[in-house]
């Protein structure tokens, strides 16, 4: 009686398979890009980082001046740690993106990480050297289990740097990586908890610290 | 490390079976619009030896536009001789018979009758029409002047039973109407689509022609169901017959203005479907009805559900984002977000799998309207477009409560109230 159109269904279904790879396809590319995107960062923010520590070796070993030493690499070194910053939220929001290259963007991570905390004891170093009155703040986070506390301390913290980007001195640290080091600092500041801040190496915070109390224990 | 490589979840699950649904049912209605493209417009021709046409006119209490309808009937450009217009008042508690009557002068019958609803109206309309061709015309619509010269040559194939015509929404003025607006627009393509997969399940109220022996034949229409022209439609298709439309038979006709008004139409119209499709449930996957019973009316069913999905997921990522809100931005501190584009380069890496293909379905559907304004022959296409990305924000939400309305009153089997 009723006809099916069977050619029109086979037709309809090999331009629906093409049409779902090609977006498969593009949000793997997608991927893949986001991937090399953070990659290059990453190798220009070492390359930068290197080439920081080696130029400030090189002055001192010929005895420049100490204190116009001091200001530029304080200056330097505070430009790196906030391109750092930006890379790291750009890691976090690609991760929750990221459907095919997520083993990838872990790997960036722990490089990222590295560098992260290079930069740490390079302006702990500064510090010292250079009497210089920051403020360094170690925030232990999640990225594996729900954790909203961690996500409004970040925001806490981007608050404070725009504030006052010469005064405050963040680095992030995913308490799941799988890094030595990582493991290292949580055991030496014996992080049980997120969120939890170190504040300039000595005092320990556990649980949300709102913007007001920060100021007030940094002032 | 991560082992797993494959990071989807539920929400892109969702997303994957809804796109490939709707990028199928996209592609099937391309193809069979295009095989058939240069027919679109083409109606047959008239026949030799014109029949007799018998216009059937319910009315219950449209004082307010029953004059415009029978003017517009008047205009139309047929043989007088061979054309029958017959009002039949059911029951109206207004001056609707008192404006029907005056149109006897210029040769209209009236019939007046006790409140029965619309297909008892339109049943003893039958009784006494002559015509060979039936036509129905709701009492709140207007008609184009050519629309029967355009209709009649479908009748030529003797296994066409059924014709529509081409549905626009009178002068839409209010937000809702402007709504509506659109879908009728998009429901012209789909139903000439649907006529060429031999697929057409609602012939409309307004200005929908059937032919006499087969009315007859299969015992007119059915009273007391809450969707008469779905009902009567889907018999006709039962019974293996053809169903046909004209885009160039237009019919104006008056919409819901309000969103209470509308939703209550919808919850007939979709509680109509429930019962009709209940009814005819041998139809649905069939491969003895055609195209019918193995894709339209199966599709119909699953994009009701594609709606709820999709609906639930835009209510749970609200709720999600509410949530957020409450306990962190609040928390936080609310600060007003930077808004710099420079910050985001280069911008499409912040798109996931899920985003693109919600794009991809909003470009195909774009694509599909702008087809359907061709049909239609709607020519501002600004108006058409902004309208329609208005639509699709807010329309989905009324037909999910409508439905969900319906379902919910049919399962609880509550009392039909047969309102126009």
């Amino acid at each position: 009686m009723g006809k099916v159109r069977t050619h029109i269904y086979l037709k309809a279904a090999l331009l629906t398979l093409l049409v779902f790879i090609s977006g498969v396809a593009i949000g793997w590319y997608l991927d893949e890009t986001r991937v090399s995107f953070v990659k290059s960062k990453i190798d220009e923010l070492e390359v930068s980082f290197s080439n920081l520590a080696l130029e400030e070796e090189f002055y001192r070993s010929v005895a420049t001046d100490s204190k116009t030493l001091c200001n530029i690499y304080i200056s330097k070194a505070n430009e790196l740690a906030l391109q750092a910053g930006k890379l790291g939220s750009y890691l976090e929001s690609f991760r929750e993106i990221s459907k095919f290259g997520l083993h990838n963007i872990e790997s960036l991570k722990d490089r990222y990480f590295i560098l992260n905390l290079q930069l740490w004891l390079y302006m702990r170093k500064l510090r010292e050297e250079c009497n210089y009155n920051a403020t360094t703040i170690l925030f232990f986070y999640t990225s594996v289990n729900k954790c909203d506390d961690c996500i409004a301390q970040g925001i806490v913290l981007d608050q404070l740097k725009k504030k006052d980007p010469n005064k405050y001195m963040i680095f992030a640290i995913d308490v799941d990586s799988k890094l030595g080091i990582v493991n290292a600092l949580k055991t030496y500041f014996n992080v049980t908890q997120v969120p939890t801040l170190i504040i300039n190496e000595k005092q320990k915070l556990e649980g949300f610290v709102s913007k007001q109390e920060l100021e007030e224990i940094t002032k | 490390m991560i082992s797993n490589k494959l990071m989807l979840n539920y929400w892109d699950y969702v997303t994957f079976a809804t796109s490939i649904i709707s990028f199928f049912a996209f592609f099937t209605y391309l193809l069979i619009y295009l095989e058939n493209r240069k027919k679109v417009f083409k109606d047959p021709p008239l026949p030799k030896k014109l029949p007799k046409v018998s216009i059937l006119v319910p009315a219950y209490n449209e004082e307010k536009t029953i004059a415009k309808t029978l003017k517009s009937l008047l205009r139309l450009n047929y043989p007088k001789n061979l054309l029958e217009i017959i009002a039949i008042n059911d029951g109206s508690t207004d001056n609707t018979l008192k404006i029907m009557k005056k149109f006897e002068k210029y040769g209209v019958k009236v019939i007046d009758k006790p409140n029965g609803g619309k297909a008892s109206a339109l049943n003893a309309g039958l009784k006494i029409a002559k015509g060979d061709i039936i036509v129905c015309m709701d009492a709140d619509s207007v008609v184009s002047k050519n629309a029967l010269k355009h209709t009649i040559g479908y009748f030529n194939d003797p296994k066409v039973g059924a014709v529509a015509s081409s549905l626009k929404v009178h002068k839409p003025k209010t937000f809702w109407q402007k709504m509506q607006f659109v879908e009728y627009i998009y429901n012209i393509f789909l139903r000439k689509v649907l006529a060429f997969m031999d697929s057409v399940f609602v012939v409309p109220g307004p200005f929908g022609l059937y032919r006499r022996s087969v009315l007859e034949k299969l015992g007119g229409w059915e009273e007391g169901n809450l969707t008469e022209d779905m009902e009567l439609t889907m018999r006709i298709q039962k019974a293996g017959y053809k169903v046909e439309t004209s885009l160039n038979s237009i019919v104006y006709t008056k919409t819901p203005d309000t969103f209470k008004r509308l939703i209550k139409q919808r919850i007939r119209w979709y509680r109509g479907f429930l019962i009709n499709a209940r009814k005819y449930r041998e139809l649905f996957l069939n491969p003895k009805f055609g195209d019918l019973g193995v894709y339209t009316l199966p599709l119909y069913i699953v994009f009701i559900a594609i709606l709820f999905i999709s609906i639930a997921s835009t209510i749970y990522s609200f709720y999600t984002m509410a949530r957020d809100f409450l306990l962190i931005n609040l928390k936080a501190g609310i600060e007003m977000p930077e808004i710099n584009l420079n910050n985001i380069d280069p911008p499409y890496l912040f798109m996931s799998v899920s985003t693109i293909f919600w794009l991809a379905n909003i470009v195909i559907y774009a694509y599909i309207f702008f087809i359907s304004m061709q049909m239609s022959k709607e020519r501002n296409f600004i108006k058409g477009f902004l309208t329609y990305f208005v639509q699709i924000l807010f329309y989905p939400f009324v037909l999910a409560v409508s439905w969900l309305m319906s379902i919910w009153k049919e399962i609880r089997g509550a009392k039909i109230k047969w309102e126009r």
